[in-house]
């Protein structure tokens, strides 16, 4: 292509952008996804992937799906999105949580495309968000935990100190002291969500002070790789299954499944009853599910670890059921108060027994 | 795309004065800090976690500075002619 014409192409799609005009012919749906680390990582955004896929299996010719992997959490962010919303898109998929602000900054440019932002809070008329209720997938990996701990010590690496993660990390600790009232819990923040050398040796600093069962907040496979070359220590599956470490260190995983929300949302489009909504999803609605819990967990643990994701499942039991209580001390939740939505999304503290602090 | 560790990785030429044997000193202190940071953490050590995390930049910028303070001994060792501007002609 002449430097000229991609120039007048660009303008041209600019121009039908800013006059409202569909950039492409009406009969294909273009979606676009924006990923922040490969692919190939073999969780968070694998997943989003096979979620990606399920749209193009469930709509054939209707649609045709773009994706960028590896997009940096910033200003690199916009100049993605703006390519995609010129490259006619009309609905984008925006995968990470730092894709917030760009989401709502290119959104408001293109008034006539689709957004949806996972994992945010900021709407717009034309910026969905979805989430997935991640906690209580942690509600069950953290009763594995305490039930399987032989140093009561359990671990932690967290990514960024955001309420999601601090759900995950109060969720996944409340349940491992239920069972186990001996146990400590120690997390190691890595500032990433895909790293695989860091999380690794997050990993490694945790095995090192006697950690041996690890729960990861990060997207890479390379914790569990860490975790294999040591007896006894067990992990979890993050995001994706993580099968290839079954049946140890993976004893079960919490497996985000986004392709019914994802097959909806075009869906929706297609058809042109979409609208700016927030979902939050969880077990009930299949967007959070533990991956097979194998036979290094004794049976008598895997049928609890069962019987507490039948009961999520039905509505019958809420992860962050009181009493609860801060690291402080102060009251959280009142006997069998249950936390609401608001309470969750905007939490910023420990609760009672985690020891450090939260980086601020 | 390099995780953080560009700029530390130019630090490392500069602190190994050019020398290639050398870098691999510099590699191993800058990556030791690195996962020293992550140890402490796990540790439990009563230092706040932002400073940990930017510990290995702040050595970095230490360093450096420690480096270059004696003038005459950061020049002799850089490449002649950085910093220049070549002309074919000269």
């Amino acid at each position: 292509m002449k430097r000229r014409t991609l120039l007048a192409t660009g303008a041209g799609a600019a121009a039908a952008a800013a006059l409202g005009l569909p950039a492409q012919a009406q009969d294909k749906l273009k979606v676009g996804f924006v990923y922040v680390g490969p692919i190939g990582d073999g969780g968070w955004t694998y997943q989003h992937d096979q979620g990606r896929l399920a749209v193009e299996a469930a709509y054939g010719d209707r649609v045709e799906t773009i994706y960028q992997e590896s997009v940096p959490e910033g200003a690199d962010a916009e100049r993605v999105l703006t390519q995609m919303a010129l490259g006619g898109a009309g609905l984008i998929f925006t995968t990470s949580f730092g894709f917030m602000d760009p989401t709502i900054n290119v959104a408001a440019k293109f008034p006539n495309v689709k957004f949806e932002h996972a994992t945010g809070y900021k709407r717009a008329d034309n910026v969905a968000t979805y989430d997935a209720r991640f906690y209580e997938g942690r509600a069950v990996i953290g009763h594995i935990a305490g039930r399987m701990t032989k140093t009561n010590k359990i671990g932690y690496i967290a990514s960024f100190p955001i309420p999601e993660v601090i759900q995950g990390i109060n969720s996944y600790f409340l349940h491992a002291r239920k069972v186990n009232p001996a146990v400590e819990l120690t997390v190691v923040w890595a500032y990433t969500w895909f790293d695989p050398a860091k999380e690794a040796d997050a990993a490694k600093a945790m095995l090192e002070q006697g950690v041996d069962v690890i729960a990861q907040h990060t997207d890479s496979t390379a914790p569990l790789a860490e975790m294999a070359k040591t007896e006894g220590v067990i992990g979890f599956g993050q995001a994706s299954d993580m099968a290839a470490f079954k049946p140890s260190p993976r004893v079960a995983s919490i497996i985000d499944n986004w392709a019914p929300y994802y097959v909806k949302r075009v869906g929706a489009v297609l058809d042109g009853t979409w609208t700016s909504t927030h979902t939050w999803g969880g077990m009930p609605e299949g967007e959070v599910e533990i991956g097979e819990i194998t036979e290094a967990v004794p049976e008598d643990v895997r049928a609890e670890a069962q019987g507490m994701i039948d009961a999520i499942t039905a509505g019958t039991y809420h992860p962050f059921t009181g009493p609860i209580t801060k690291q402080d001390g102060t009251p959280f939740l009142a006997e069998g108060e249950v936390a609401t939505d608001e309470q969750l999304v905007s939490m910023n503290f420990y609760v009672e027994g985690i020891t450090g602090d939260i980086p601020s | 795309m390099t995780a953080g560790a560009g700029w530390i990785a130019l630090a490392i030429v500069v602190f190994a004065s050019w020398k290639p044997w050398r870098v691999l000193l510099g590699a191993y202190l800058f990556g030791g800090i690195a996962v020293l940071q992550l140890n402490l953490q796990a540790a439990g050590v009563k230092v706040p976690v932002e400073v940990l995390s930017m510990s290995p930049y702040l050595i970095t910028i230490l360093v450096l500075v420690i480096i270059s303070s004696d003038r005459s001994r950061a020049a002799l060792n850089a490449p002649a002619a950085l910093g220049r501007v070549f002309h074919a002609s000269s």
